[in-house]
C-alpha cells in the first residue's frame, strides 16, 4: 500500500473513531431499595404553592422535575442551591417538559405571600417553578423519599440542618439522578443527565 | 536598571501569588457574605442584591457598618422575603478590611476608607 494513502487512512481513523461515542448508560433508578431491581417512587403529596394553588403529583403529570429543600431566611447553603436551581431553570427555560419544585422546610414562617415574594425576586415563571409549603410532617416525611436530610436544629444558623441536594425525578416519579447543589461543577454533570432523561422518554 | 528589574519581578511574584487587594477583607467576605451575595459580589437576580453595582457601597460606605452589624429587619409586608443576618462580633479592623474589599469590587472605584472613619461609623451605629 502506498505510504501516503496509509498515512491518510490512519489520520482519518484517528479522527473518526473517537467521535463514535457509545451511547451513555441509562440513568439508574435511585432511592431506598429492598431489592436491587426495585424502582422506588415518590409517594403522593399535597402541598400549596406561591400562588396558593394545590401542588400534587398531577401537577407534574408527563413532566420530569428538579426538586430541593430550602427556606427563605436560610443564611447558609440555600442561596447557593437556589442559584444553581436557577441556572438549571434557565438552561431548560423553554422546555415545557421540565418543571421545578422547591419545598420550604420552615413551614411556620414561609407563608404563601412570602414564597410569592421570594419567587418574584427570582423573576421566574410561577407555573414552571413551584415553591411549596404544607404540613411540616408531610414535608419532613417526603424529604426521606427524596434521599434528603431535613432536621430542625436550633444550633444551626437559621434553625434547620439540611442537605443541599438537587434531585432529578422522571415522569413516573422515580429518582433518576441527583447532585450536590452547593457545588457548581456537580451541577454541570447533572445538566446532561436531565437532557438524557428527556431524550429517553 | 536594577530598580526596573525589581519592579518587574515584584509584579511577576504578585501575579504568581494571586495578590488580590484586601485579602483579609476578601476572606471575611467569603465567610460571611458570599453565600448570598455570590463569590464575586454579583448577587442573585433581585433576591440578593449585587454588591458590585451597589449605590450604597459606592456612595455611602458609612452606612455599611450598621447593615453588617445589625442586618436588615424582617419585612412584614413581604416586599423583601430575605432578611440579612446580623454580624455583631466584627472588629473595627475587620470591618475596615471588609469595606475596602467591597469598594474594590466596584468598577472604576479607587478610593478606600481608613480605620478612624470606620471606628466613628461603628460607634454611631451601636
Amino acid at each position: 500500500m502506498n505510504i501516503k494513502i496509509f498515512a491518510l487512512l490512519l489520520i482519518g481513523f484517528s479522527v473518526i473513531l473517537p467521535s463514535c461515542k457509545q451511547s451513555p448508560q441509562p440513568l439508574p433508578y435511585l432511592g431506598i431499595k429492598e431489592n436491587p431491581d426495585d424502582k422506588p417512587s415518590i409517594p403522593d403529596f399535597n402541598f400549596i404553592d406561591q400562588l396558593g394553588r394545590p401542588v400534587n403529583a398531577e401537577t407534574f403529570k408527563n413532566k420530569i422535575y428538579l426538586t430541593d429543600f430550602f427556606f427563605t431566611s436560610c443564611p447558609t447553603i440555600c442561596p447557593i442551591v437556589t442559584g444553581q436551581m436557577l441556572r438549571i431553570y434557565e438552561h431548560f427555560a423553554k422546555d415545557d417538559r421540565v418543571a421545578f419544585l422547591s419545598h420550604s422546610i420552615d413551614t411556620r414562617h414561609d407563608s404563601v405571600p412570602r414564597l410569592k415574594a421570594y419567587a418574584d425576586k427570582l423573576h421566574i415563571n410561577d407555573d414552571k417553578w413551584r415553591f411549596v409549603t404544607g404540613k411540616k410532617e408531610d414535608i419532613f416525611g417526603i424529604s426521606k423519599n427524596y434521599m434528603s436530610i431535613v432536621l430542625e436544629d436550633p444550633d444551626t444558623p437559621g434553625g434547620f440542618n439540611h442537605s443541599g441536594y438537587i434531585i432529578l425525578v422522571d415522569k413516573d416519579r422515580h429518582i433518576r439522578a441527583f447532585c450536590n447543589g452547593t457545588i457548581p461543577e456537580d451541577v454541570d454533570k447533572l445538566i446532561p443527565k436531565i437532557q438524557q432523561l428527556l431524550d429517553s422518554e | 536598571m536594577i530598580k526596573q528589574y525589581l519592579i518587574f519581578f515584584s509584579l511577576l511574584f504578585c501575579m504568581y501569588m494571586g495578590c488580590a487587594p484586601y485579602p483579609q477583607g476578601k476572606a471575611l467576605y467569603k465567610e460571611k457574605c458570599a453565600n448570598c451575595h455570590g463569590d464575586k459580589g454579583q448577587g442573585l437576580v433581585s433576591l440578593y442584591p449585587s454588591l458590585k453595582t451597589s449605590k450604597i457601597i459606592r456612595s455611602s460606605p458609612g452606612l455599611i457598618p450598621c447593615l453588617v452589624l445589625h442586618g436588615t429587619p424582617q419585612d412584614s409586608n413581604y416586599l423583601n422575603p430575605v432578611k440579612m443576618p446580623a454580624n455583631p462580633n466584627i472588629s473595627e479592623a475587620d470591618m475596615t478590611n471588609l469595606i475596602n474589599y467591597l469598594l474594590s469590587l466596584q468598577d472604576n472605584q479607587r478610593h478606600s476608607v481608613a480605620l478612624d472613619s470606620v471606628r466613628l461609623w461603628m460607634d454611631a451605629c451601636n
